[in-house]
Protein backbone atom coordinates (compact mmCIF):
# COMPACT_ATOMS: atom_id res chain seq x y z
CA UNK A 1 0.00 0.00 0.00
CA UNK A 2 1.51 3.61 -0.73
CA UNK A 3 0.33 6.79 -0.81
CA UNK A 4 0.30 9.51 -3.48
CA UNK A 5 2.38 11.53 -1.83
CA UNK A 6 5.27 8.38 -2.30
CA UNK A 7 4.51 8.01 -5.76
CA UNK A 8 5.80 11.61 -6.04
CA UNK A 9 7.75 12.66 -3.41
CA UNK A 10 8.77 16.24 -5.02
CA UNK A 11 5.38 17.09 -5.13
CA UNK A 12 4.22 17.26 -1.88
CA UNK A 13 4.04 20.82 -0.28
CA UNK A 14 2.86 20.07 3.31
CA UNK A 15 -0.33 21.90 4.25
CA UNK A 16 -1.02 23.19 0.08
CA UNK A 17 -2.92 19.94 -0.69
CA UNK A 18 -1.49 20.79 -4.24
CA UNK A 19 0.42 17.34 -4.36
CA UNK A 20 -2.02 15.44 -7.19
CA UNK A 21 -1.55 18.81 -9.37
CA UNK A 22 2.07 18.00 -10.96
CA UNK A 23 0.74 14.70 -11.68
CA UNK A 24 -0.45 15.70 -15.06
CA UNK A 25 1.29 18.33 -17.13
CA UNK A 26 0.04 21.47 -18.50
CA UNK A 27 -0.36 20.36 -21.84
CA UNK A 28 -2.51 17.58 -20.97
CA UNK A 29 -4.47 19.95 -18.65
CA UNK A 30 -4.98 22.44 -21.37
CA UNK A 31 -6.04 19.47 -23.63
CA UNK A 32 -8.50 18.72 -21.50
CA UNK A 33 -10.05 22.12 -20.88
CA UNK A 34 -10.17 22.15 -25.07
CA UNK A 35 -11.97 19.00 -24.95
CA UNK A 36 -14.62 20.21 -22.15
CA UNK A 37 -15.44 23.29 -24.17
CA UNK A 38 -15.45 21.41 -27.29
CA UNK A 39 -17.58 18.90 -25.35
CA UNK A 40 -20.05 21.36 -24.62
CA UNK A 41 -19.94 22.59 -28.07
CA UNK A 42 -21.05 19.37 -29.24
CA UNK A 43 -23.71 18.84 -26.67
CA UNK A 44 -25.31 22.03 -27.91
CA UNK A 45 -25.94 20.94 -31.32
CA UNK A 46 -27.27 17.71 -29.73
CA UNK A 47 -29.54 19.72 -27.32
CA UNK A 48 -30.96 21.81 -30.83
CA UNK A 49 -31.42 18.04 -32.23
CA UNK A 50 -33.47 16.99 -29.61
CA UNK A 51 -35.63 19.88 -29.16
CA UNK A 52 -36.17 20.26 -33.25
CA UNK A 53 -36.81 16.18 -33.58
CA UNK A 54 -39.13 16.16 -30.56
CA UNK A 55 -40.87 19.26 -31.58
CA UNK A 56 -41.46 17.77 -35.61
CA UNK A 57 -44.34 16.59 -36.27
CA UNK A 58 -43.32 14.77 -39.35
CA UNK A 59 -39.44 14.67 -38.57
CA UNK A 60 -38.31 12.29 -41.28
CA UNK A 61 -40.53 12.99 -44.23
CA UNK A 62 -40.00 10.43 -47.08
CA UNK A 63 -41.68 12.75 -49.27
CA UNK A 64 -37.72 14.97 -48.90
CA UNK A 65 -35.37 12.15 -46.68
CA UNK A 66 -34.16 9.55 -48.61
CA UNK A 67 -33.63 6.24 -46.44
CA UNK A 68 -30.27 5.09 -46.19
CA UNK A 69 -28.56 2.02 -44.98
CA UNK A 70 -27.52 1.45 -41.26
CA UNK A 71 -24.55 -1.25 -42.85
CA UNK A 72 -22.14 1.73 -44.16
CA UNK A 73 -22.62 3.76 -40.80
CA UNK A 74 -21.84 0.81 -38.71
CA UNK A 75 -18.93 0.15 -41.01
CA UNK A 76 -18.08 3.41 -40.07
CA UNK A 77 -18.43 2.94 -36.13
CA UNK A 78 -16.00 0.19 -36.31
CA UNK A 79 -13.50 1.57 -38.46
CA UNK A 80 -12.78 4.66 -35.63
CA UNK A 81 -13.13 2.19 -33.09
CA UNK A 82 -10.33 0.31 -35.01
CA UNK A 83 -8.52 3.44 -35.02
CA UNK A 84 -8.73 4.43 -31.49
CA UNK A 85 -6.85 0.70 -30.74
CA UNK A 86 -4.16 1.97 -33.32
CA UNK A 87 -3.82 5.01 -31.47
CA UNK A 88 -3.06 3.65 -27.84
CA UNK A 89 -0.93 1.28 -29.71
CA UNK A 90 1.31 3.90 -31.35
CA UNK A 91 1.46 5.49 -27.40
CA UNK A 92 2.16 2.40 -25.96
CA UNK A 93 5.18 1.96 -28.72
CA UNK A 94 6.46 5.29 -27.59
CA UNK A 95 6.71 4.24 -24.05
CA UNK A 96 8.40 1.49 -25.06
CA UNK A 97 11.07 3.39 -26.88
CA UNK A 98 9.68 1.41 -30.46
CA UNK A 99 9.52 4.60 -32.89
CA UNK A 100 8.56 2.17 -35.75
CA UNK A 101 5.65 1.20 -33.85
CA UNK A 102 4.95 4.46 -33.23
CA UNK A 103 5.14 5.37 -36.79
CA UNK A 104 3.58 2.53 -37.95
CA UNK A 105 0.73 2.67 -35.75
CA UNK A 106 0.31 6.78 -36.38
CA UNK A 107 -0.17 5.65 -40.17
CA UNK A 108 -2.56 3.06 -39.54
CA UNK A 109 -4.65 5.77 -37.65
CA UNK A 110 -4.17 8.20 -40.54
CA UNK A 111 -5.16 5.75 -42.91
CA UNK A 112 -8.23 4.65 -40.56
CA UNK A 113 -9.01 8.77 -40.65
CA UNK A 114 -8.70 8.88 -44.02
CA UNK A 115 -10.99 6.18 -45.13
CA UNK A 116 -13.64 7.48 -42.07
CA UNK A 117 -13.70 10.83 -43.96
CA UNK A 118 -14.10 9.38 -47.62
CA UNK A 119 -17.15 7.01 -46.34
CA UNK A 120 -18.28 10.40 -44.87
CA UNK A 121 -18.29 12.24 -48.80
CA UNK A 122 -19.80 9.26 -50.21
CA UNK A 123 -22.91 9.25 -47.85
CA UNK A 124 -23.01 12.49 -48.10
CA UNK A 125 -23.13 12.32 -51.82
CA UNK A 126 -25.45 9.62 -51.72
CA UNK A 127 -27.89 11.36 -49.58
CA UNK A 128 -27.67 14.56 -51.72
CA UNK A 129 -28.21 12.58 -54.99
CA UNK A 130 -31.24 10.54 -53.25
CA UNK A 131 -32.67 13.95 -52.16
CA UNK A 132 -32.49 14.98 -55.81
CA UNK A 133 -33.84 11.79 -57.33
CA UNK A 134 -37.05 12.08 -54.66
CA UNK A 135 -37.97 15.59 -55.74
CA UNK A 136 -37.48 14.49 -59.46
CA UNK A 137 -39.92 11.59 -58.98
CA UNK A 138 -42.52 13.58 -57.10
CA UNK A 139 -43.90 16.23 -58.68
CA UNK A 140 -45.74 16.99 -55.41
CA UNK A 141 -42.50 17.40 -53.63
CA UNK A 142 -41.96 21.34 -53.14
CA UNK A 143 -37.87 22.11 -54.09
CA UNK A 144 -37.66 25.04 -52.11
CA UNK A 145 -37.89 22.36 -49.26
CA UNK A 146 -34.74 20.71 -49.84
CA UNK A 147 -32.57 20.79 -46.83
CA UNK A 148 -35.16 22.64 -44.91
CA UNK A 149 -36.50 19.41 -43.26
CA UNK A 150 -35.76 19.04 -39.38
CA UNK A 151 -33.66 16.05 -39.98
CA UNK A 152 -31.50 17.00 -43.36
CA UNK A 153 -30.66 20.24 -41.15
CA UNK A 154 -29.38 17.90 -38.47
CA UNK A 155 -28.11 15.56 -40.38
CA UNK A 156 -25.46 17.52 -41.93
CA UNK A 157 -25.06 19.95 -39.19
CA UNK A 158 -24.43 17.03 -36.78
CA UNK A 159 -22.37 14.93 -39.18
CA UNK A 160 -20.46 17.68 -40.94
CA UNK A 161 -19.26 19.49 -37.85
CA UNK A 162 -17.93 15.60 -36.50
CA UNK A 163 -16.03 15.69 -39.81
CA UNK A 164 -14.19 18.77 -39.50
CA UNK A 165 -13.39 17.07 -36.70
CA UNK A 166 -12.25 13.97 -37.64
CA UNK A 167 -10.34 16.11 -40.48
CA UNK A 168 -8.03 18.28 -38.09
CA UNK A 169 -7.33 14.90 -36.22
CA UNK A 170 -5.93 13.46 -39.64
CA UNK A 171 -3.90 16.70 -39.79
CA UNK A 172 -3.08 16.97 -36.23
CA UNK A 173 -2.00 13.26 -36.61
CA UNK A 174 0.01 13.76 -39.77
CA UNK A 175 2.03 16.48 -38.51
CA UNK A 176 2.89 14.24 -34.96
CA UNK A 177 3.55 11.29 -37.80
CA UNK A 178 6.46 13.46 -39.91
CA UNK A 179 7.97 14.24 -36.63
CA UNK A 180 8.23 10.36 -35.04
CA UNK A 181 9.19 9.70 -39.07
CA UNK A 182 12.00 12.27 -38.04
CA UNK A 183 12.50 10.64 -34.68
CA UNK A 184 11.34 13.92 -32.54
CA UNK A 185 9.63 11.26 -29.82
CA UNK A 186 11.25 8.79 -27.54
CA UNK A 187 10.82 7.20 -24.35
CA UNK A 188 11.24 9.93 -22.09
CA UNK A 189 9.92 12.50 -24.51
CA UNK A 190 6.41 11.61 -26.25
CA UNK A 191 3.54 14.53 -23.95
CA UNK A 192 2.17 15.37 -27.79
CA UNK A 193 1.68 11.79 -29.30
CA UNK A 194 -0.46 11.25 -26.05
CA UNK A 195 -2.12 14.98 -26.41
CA UNK A 196 -2.98 13.80 -30.27
CA UNK A 197 -4.12 10.44 -28.73
CA UNK A 198 -6.49 12.34 -26.59
CA UNK A 199 -8.08 14.44 -29.04
CA UNK A 200 -8.36 11.39 -31.27
CA UNK A 201 -10.15 9.72 -28.77
CA UNK A 202 -12.39 12.15 -28.09
CA UNK A 203 -13.28 12.03 -31.59
CA UNK A 204 -14.34 8.17 -31.27
CA UNK A 205 -16.33 9.04 -28.89
CA UNK A 206 -18.32 12.06 -30.02
CA UNK A 207 -19.26 9.38 -33.03
CA UNK A 208 -20.34 7.16 -30.58
CA UNK A 209 -23.07 9.51 -29.31
CA UNK A 210 -24.10 10.60 -32.72
CA UNK A 211 -24.38 7.27 -34.47
CA UNK A 212 -26.18 6.53 -31.97
CA UNK A 213 -28.94 9.37 -32.16
CA UNK A 214 -28.56 10.23 -35.57
CA UNK A 215 -28.99 6.12 -37.21
CA UNK A 216 -30.03 4.26 -34.25
CA UNK A 217 -33.12 6.54 -32.97
CA UNK B 1 -4.78 5.38 -0.33
CA UNK B 2 -3.69 2.61 -2.80
CA UNK B 3 -2.60 3.63 -6.92
CA UNK B 4 -2.06 1.57 -9.79
CA UNK B 5 0.38 1.60 -12.32
CA UNK B 6 -0.33 4.61 -15.02
CA UNK B 7 0.16 3.85 -18.98
CA UNK B 8 1.41 7.29 -18.93
CA UNK B 9 3.65 7.18 -16.52
CA UNK B 10 7.03 7.01 -17.36
CA UNK B 11 8.24 4.01 -15.17
CA UNK B 12 6.05 1.79 -16.18
CA UNK B 13 7.48 -1.57 -16.80
CA UNK B 14 7.17 -3.50 -20.15
CA UNK B 15 5.50 -6.19 -18.58
CA UNK B 16 2.38 -3.43 -17.26
CA UNK B 17 2.54 -2.32 -21.44
CA UNK B 18 1.97 -5.45 -22.24
CA UNK B 19 -0.86 -5.88 -19.85
CA UNK B 20 -2.07 -2.48 -21.27
CA UNK B 21 -2.42 -4.00 -24.40
CA UNK B 22 -3.99 -6.72 -23.94
CA UNK B 23 -6.45 -4.58 -22.27
CA UNK B 24 -6.68 -2.17 -24.78
CA UNK B 25 -8.26 -5.54 -27.03
CA UNK B 26 -10.16 -6.20 -24.52
CA UNK B 27 -12.11 -3.00 -24.54
CA UNK B 28 -11.64 -3.10 -28.39
CA UNK B 29 -13.78 -6.56 -28.34
CA UNK B 30 -16.12 -4.93 -25.64
CA UNK B 31 -16.76 -1.77 -27.93
CA UNK B 32 -17.51 -4.25 -30.93
CA UNK B 33 -20.02 -6.19 -29.01
CA UNK B 34 -21.69 -3.18 -27.17
CA UNK B 35 -21.78 -1.35 -31.30
CA UNK B 36 -23.50 -5.25 -32.51
CA UNK B 37 -25.93 -5.12 -29.73
CA UNK B 38 -26.81 -1.48 -30.24
CA UNK B 39 -27.64 -2.73 -34.10
CA UNK B 40 -29.61 -5.89 -32.81
CA UNK B 41 -31.72 -3.27 -30.54
CA UNK B 42 -32.30 -0.81 -32.86
CA UNK B 43 -34.22 -3.68 -35.27
CA UNK B 44 -35.57 -5.69 -32.44
CA UNK B 45 -36.85 -2.66 -30.44
CA UNK B 46 -37.80 0.03 -33.54
CA UNK B 47 -41.68 -0.13 -32.28
CA UNK B 48 -41.07 0.51 -28.87
CA UNK B 49 -39.87 4.28 -29.06
CA UNK B 50 -38.89 4.46 -24.80
CA UNK B 51 -37.36 0.49 -24.88
CA UNK B 52 -35.40 1.25 -27.87
CA UNK B 53 -34.25 5.13 -26.51
CA UNK B 54 -33.11 3.88 -23.17
CA UNK B 55 -31.57 1.11 -24.46
CA UNK B 56 -29.58 2.77 -26.93
CA UNK B 57 -28.89 5.26 -24.22
CA UNK B 58 -27.58 3.23 -21.88
CA UNK B 59 -25.35 1.26 -24.64
CA UNK B 60 -23.74 4.49 -26.12
CA UNK B 61 -22.89 5.57 -22.41
CA UNK B 62 -21.14 2.49 -21.75
CA UNK B 63 -19.00 2.97 -24.85
CA UNK B 64 -18.33 6.53 -24.36
CA UNK B 65 -17.20 5.58 -20.78
CA UNK B 66 -15.09 2.71 -22.23
CA UNK B 67 -13.46 5.05 -24.60
CA UNK B 68 -12.43 7.79 -21.83
CA UNK B 69 -11.49 5.37 -19.33
CA UNK B 70 -9.60 3.50 -20.83
CA UNK B 71 -8.44 4.58 -24.56
CA UNK B 72 -7.99 8.28 -22.77
CA UNK B 73 -6.59 6.97 -19.25
CA UNK B 74 -9.41 8.24 -17.28
CA UNK B 75 -9.10 5.83 -15.04
CA UNK B 76 -5.40 6.03 -14.10
CA UNK B 77 -5.30 9.84 -14.28
CA UNK B 78 -4.68 12.06 -11.05
CA UNK B 79 -8.12 12.89 -9.75
CA UNK B 80 -8.06 17.08 -10.00
CA UNK B 81 -8.45 16.27 -13.86
CA UNK B 82 -11.45 15.26 -13.09
CA UNK B 83 -13.00 17.94 -12.35
CA UNK B 84 -12.21 19.28 -15.92
CA UNK B 85 -14.23 16.87 -17.06
CA UNK B 86 -16.93 16.43 -14.71
CA UNK B 87 -17.99 20.42 -14.66
CA UNK B 88 -19.26 20.44 -18.31
CA UNK B 89 -20.52 17.25 -18.00
CA UNK B 90 -22.76 18.60 -15.16
CA UNK B 91 -23.79 21.55 -17.00
CA UNK B 92 -24.08 19.53 -20.06
CA UNK B 93 -26.45 17.22 -17.87
CA UNK B 94 -28.20 20.79 -16.45
CA UNK B 95 -29.01 21.60 -20.22
CA UNK B 96 -31.12 18.11 -21.48
CA UNK B 97 -32.63 18.44 -17.92
CA UNK B 98 -33.65 21.93 -18.82
CA UNK B 99 -34.87 21.24 -22.00
CA UNK B 100 -36.90 18.14 -20.99
CA UNK B 101 -39.75 20.55 -20.60
CA UNK B 102 -40.37 21.67 -23.99
CA UNK B 103 -40.11 18.13 -24.67
CA UNK B 104 -42.63 17.03 -22.30
CA UNK B 105 -44.79 19.91 -23.77
CA UNK B 106 -44.68 18.63 -27.29
CA UNK B 107 -45.72 15.33 -25.73
CA UNK B 108 -48.63 16.63 -24.56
Amino acid sequence: MSTDAAVHPDTHIPGHGYENLRAFSSGKFAMWLFLASDLMGFMGLIGAYMVLRISSANWFDPAYDPAFGINLTAFMTFLLIVSSVTMVKALSAIQRGDQKGLTRFLGLTILGGLTFLSLQVYEWQHFIHGIHDLLAASPLADATNVGKTGFQQTFFTLTGFHGLHVLTGVIYLSCIWVRAKRGGYTKENHSPVELVGLFWHFVDLVWIVLFTILYLF
Amino acid sequence: MTTEATPTSEAVTPEAHENHDKLYYKIFAWLTFWTLLELGWAEWFSDSAAVLMIGLSCMAAIKASMVGLYYMHLKWEAKPLWFVIAFPLVLCIIMIVGLLPDAAGYWR
